[in-house]
């Protein structure tokens, strides 16, 4: 009986989950003053993939099509905005949250600094985050699915 | 009628006191036994003829005891039912309440989470252009970070070289102030 009940739960949870694709963090982020949010989900991406005159390579079109989940861009250019990303990212992607830093680059002198983190999911798939300030803007781009590093660098050299 | 006065306002006041239904049944019987009476006023006859309609419709003698005997019986039927099916019952309960949660629980994030539909003024064109940006960010990220270490990289090794230059200039100036003092 218990058993049943178990999976009934987990079942309903799993429905609403799925229903509900969008990150806790940009889910922050989209009633915060100064900061634009745009989500492209799963559908949307096919749509893209699938979509012919869209002036993509082979590459590009099969990892957005077929590697990609979820693409969510984040973005402040005011000083508020800024602020406030920087502090919920900190305390959204870190490792105690099951990230691991990736890459860390700091320009002195010139403001710039990125941060590439990575947390797995199920089904082998990842959640990339990569949290970009420059000292006018600051860019928070939140990629889910089975793409890796290599298919980033593959479908951007054009 | 023989009846004095007295009579007739015990009959006025029992029949008054019969439509609020207030009689005992000591006063029932004094009141039927009044209206029995073949003198009794014109004026009673009316309330006499309808005591009479409405006693024919009283239930008959030892229906309510049977009617008890009949519910007591019943409840007795359901208390069996109840106690032999009590796992079954219990099932029925917990499936209740877990479809009520369910549904309590779906309903209400549909209202607390904000809708996950893609927003429908955004066209494929536009959803490309912001994975294009996306990945553009990611992948100049990316570079960024491997041309630091490439930097690095190169930083280290003309460091290394300098570090074996000196060394050699060591070694060699070693080798000569020996000689000199062969």
């Amino acid at each position: 009986m218990k058993k049943k009940l178990m999976f009934f739960v987990v079942a309903v949870i799993t429905a609403v989950a799925a229903a509900n694709a969008q990150s806790p963090f940009f889910k922050k982020c989209e009633d915060a003053k100064g900061v634009t949010t745009v989500l492209v989900t799963k559908a949307m991406l096919k749509m893209v993939g699938s979509t012919p005159g869209m002036n993509m390579d082979g590459y590009s079109q099969a990892l957005i099509k077929d590697k990609l989940d979820c693409v969510e861009v984040i973005t402040s250019t005011s000083a508020e905005g800024r602020a406030f990303l920087r502090k919920e990212a900190d305390a959204m992607f870190n490792a105690k949250k099951g990230y691991e830093l990736l890459m860390k680059v700091k320009v002195n002198g010139e403001g710039d600094d990125v941060k590439i983190m990575k947390s797995p999911l199920k089904g082998g798939k990842n959640h990339f985050v990569v949290i970009a300030g420059e000292p006018s803007e600051m860019v928070i781009v939140s990629m889910e699915g089975t793409l890796t590093l290599e298919d980033v660098l593959k479908c951007t050299k054009r | 009628m023989n009846k004095n006065n007295k009579d007739i306002d015990t009959l006025r006041t029992l029949i008054g006191r019969y439509y609020e239904a207030s009689l005992s049944a000591d006063e029932e019987r004094k009141l039927r036994s009044l209206l029995d009476n073949p003198s009794l006023p014109a004026e009673f006859h009316a309330d006499r003829d309808m005591i009479r309609h409405l006693d024919l419709m009283l239930p008959p003698e030892g229906f309510e005891q049977r009617l008890e005997a009949k519910i007591d019986s019943l409840a007795a039927a359901e208390e069996k039912h109840s106690s032999a099916a009590p796992g079954r019952r219990r099932r029925t309960l917990w499936w209740s309440a877990a479809a009520t949660v369910a549904i309590l629980v779906a309903v209400g994030a549909s209202f607390i989470l904000p809708s996950r539909q893609q927003p429908e003024e955004m066209t494929p064109e536009e959803a490309y252009a912001q994975v294009d940006k996306a990945l553009t960010i990611f992948a100049t990220a990316l570079n960024k970070g491997y041309d630091s270490i490439e930097k690095a990289e190169a930083k280290t090794g003309k460091a290394t070289e300098k570090a074996f230059n000196a060394l050699s200039l060591l070694s060699t100036n070693n080798d000569n102030h020996k000689t000199e003092k062969i």
